[in-house]
């Protein structure tokens, strides 16, 4: 009985404590290296072989070291054997990290006949990571309490709808990723916006502003994309393809600005119901009035949100083309040209959000005010009866 | 016509239409904001100056326009620019922790395939790139909740100035949470879209659960959205006390002039 009457007591802090033991019980899961199919191996020790400086005219720039580095294999049928790799690594970070005795990594095995060889694929992150992501939902459950809590729930939602769409788009040879896109856009909507809000006018209002807005947005995408025949684009420059680019592009653009079309919605929504129930009687053009100002004041930051989120993960690849003196517009062209294009049409469905936001709130009102006033007919009538 | 060229028009002429002069402004912003990001990029290249470093300057110029522009020279714009500031100093110290301990900085395994033909080493440290570009990819998030939180807080004082410290805090945290949620979205979908091609990747190259999870591209992304969240989450706390704090003294000041 004890602890049911805790948890209607403290529902944060049983909630925390739930949290905690989960994770625990994975962190310790994830430490058994039998738990992985692939190679892992513990680092026993590690010597540097030779470093070689690289220079540019006059100066020093940058080191490679080469390091011999000897593991002793955690898991598989070799479990317990040691094995000698060669691990090379530079000052710049550009691709591998200085690794220590006592790190975890996974490595290719070959068996020779000279015995065991192989690589270092890849350090093991994935204890560090569940370490993060924990210390974060706790955080969000302390600071967002219960909207916290059920930001995590429909961003773990979210998540689970993504992956089991473009599962579905996979395994099925000739589906439109598109179209799955599409569906996943509803069900998100209409998850993220119930889940914060409840079942209410207002977020009903929210959802078919939000699913208005990503519509005509990516509308006007594909019109223009079409329409120019992608002048000026490098599809084929796009990272981790496996996949015809432009279906998998046009899929991006419309995941990508639902988060703020969403924002837009829910902001506009808002301050013009609270408005119309601090004061039923307020008239259609007050409230078009607030919700244009609103307006004007969002779309300034709102599109500045999406610009830095796209933009700035191109810095890196940037940084690489232009050290190796490629010229700047090949530059620009090869790696910003489809990033500016989702922050452009990101931009144009944020903007475009706002008058539709405000038009479906203005309908849902107007629906509100007729049901109230027809119920208070109802009444006056039974009144007089 | 280039695809590019359409767009921005496009963009341009709903902003004029449906934000008027402020839309414009915003316009203008924008514009300011891409030539900050590449002027950034171009100071980088030389390795002799820290990335980080470099950053930091490039977001509290960001901030300063993105807030002084859009939303006028104010108490207000002032409040927010100074805790955007503070929470960007404290959340890059937990971004270069966070990116060192999971072993995240510079190219993965899947980017390095596409740049083979390139050189890498001119001495520009990539891990603190990285670290870079996760600070500005929620600069933008950031400065929009520090404004829409110090702008109630404002405007509640005016209306009742008796408000103390205390309560004037809980009504910034309050705006705060309900921000939280919308913006967290906002930047979880974008990162989404972004990275939509690697998920066909994960399934297309027959991924197992365990290499996606270790992988250096998908572990950096799932520190980038904690790292942004982190950013949103500090900026409320941050920006309800500063707010507070400056309001509540200023009426002390005034006391004692009196």
């Amino acid at each position: 009985m004890y602890p049911f009457k805790a948890m209607r007591r403290r529902p944060l802090s049983m909630l925390i404590a739930m949290v905690v033991l989960a994770w625990a019980g994975i962190y310790l899961m994830l430490n058994s290296p039998s738990f992985y199919d692939e190679p892992l191996a513990v680092i026993i020790n590690q010597t540097q072989l030779d470093q070689e400086v690289i220079t540019d005219e006059t100066e020093s720039v940058d080191t490679i070291y080469r390091n011999e580095i000897n593991v002793r294999l955690l898991n598989t049928a070799f479990k317990g054997e040691q094995l000698t790799l060669m691990y090379q690594y530079s000052d710049s970070k550009v691709y591998h990290d200085a690794l220590a005795v006592g790190d975890e990594v996974f490595i290719s095995l070959r068996e020779t006949a000279e015995g065991l060889s192989g690589e270092v694929v890849d350090e093991k992150r994935d204890q560090p990571v569940l370490f993060l992501l924990v210390a974060f939902l706790l955080v969000m459950i302390v600071i967002g309490r219960k909207e916290g809590l059920f930001a995590m729930v429909s961003l773990a939602l979210n998540t689970a709808i993504m992956a089991m769409l473009i599962w579905y788009f996979v395994a099925n040879e000739g589906s439109s990723l598109l179209a799955l896109m599409g569906i996943a856009v509803i069900l998100m909507t209409v998850t993220s916006l119930f889940f914060v809000s409840g079942i209410t006018y207002k977020t009903w209002a929210s959802v078919c502003a939000t699913l208005l807005g990503t519509g005509v947005m990516l509308l006007i995408s594909l019109i223009v994309l079409d329409a120019t025949h992608h002048a000026g684009l490098r599809f084929e420059e796009m990272g981790f393809l496996t996949r015809h680019p432009e279906a998998v592009f046009t899929a991006g653009i419309l995941v990508g600005a639902l988060g703020a079309v969403m924002d837009v919605a829910v902001t506009i929504n808002s301050s013009l119901f609270s408005l119309y129930q601090q004061d039923p009687t307020i008239s259609y053009r007050q409230l078009r009035k607030a919700g244009q100002a609103i307006g004007e004041d969002i779309m300034g930051t709102m599109t500045n949100i999406i610009f830095f989120a796209y933009i700035s993960g191109t810095i890196p690849t940037l940084l690489i083309y232009l050290l190796n003196d490629a010229p700047l517009g090949f530059v620009l062209e090869m790696n910003l040209s489809l990033e500016l294009v989702r922050a452009l049409s990101g931009g144009i469905g944020i903007v475009l959000s706002i008058p539709i936001s405000l038009s479906v709130s203005l309908l849902f009102i107007r629906f509100m005010r007729k049901k109230q006033s027809a119920t208070a007919h109802e009444e006056v009538n039974t009144w007089t009866h | 016509m280039d695809t590019l060229v359409v767009l921005l028009i496009i963009l341009f002429v709903l902003m004029v239409l449906i934000g008027r002069k402020k839309g414009f402004i915003s316009f203008v912003t924008l514009f300011i904001n891409f030539a900050i990001v590449m002027v950034t990029v171009f100071i980088m290249m030389d390795d002799a100056v820290s990335p980080i470093f470099v950053t930091l300057i490039a977001c509290v110029c960001i901030s300063r326009i993105t807030l002084f522009f859009i939303n006028g020279d104010n108490k207000k714009t002032r409040v927010a620019f100074y805790a955007t500031l503070m929470t960007t100093a404290l959340l890059l110290v937990i971004i270069q922790v966070v990116v060192d301990w999971t072993g995240v900085g510079g190219f993965s395994t899947e980017e390095v395939e596409e740049l083979a033909i390139y050189n890498f080493h001119f001495g520009v440290d990539f891990t603190q790139v990285v670290s870079a570009v996760i600070l500005m990819s929620t600069i933008g998030a950031m400065t929009d909740e520090a404004i829409s939180i110090a702008s109630p807080m404002y405007e509640f004082y005016l209306h009742r100035p008796t408000l103390t410290l205390k309560e004037l805090v809980e009504l910034g945290m309050g705006v705060g949470k309900d921000l939280l949620v919308t913006s967290a979205n906002t930047l979880f979908f974008a990162f989404f879209g972004g990275y939509l091609a690697l998920f066909v990747r994960f399934y297309d190259m027959d991924y197992s659960l365990s290499e996606v999870i270790n992988a250096k591209v998908f572990a950096g992304e799932v520190v980038t959205i904690i790292l942004s969240g982190t950013g949103i989450i500090l900026i409320i706390p941050m920006t309800a006390y500063l707010t507070a704090f400056v309001l509540t003294r200023k009426e002390k000041d005034t006391e004692k002039s009196d």
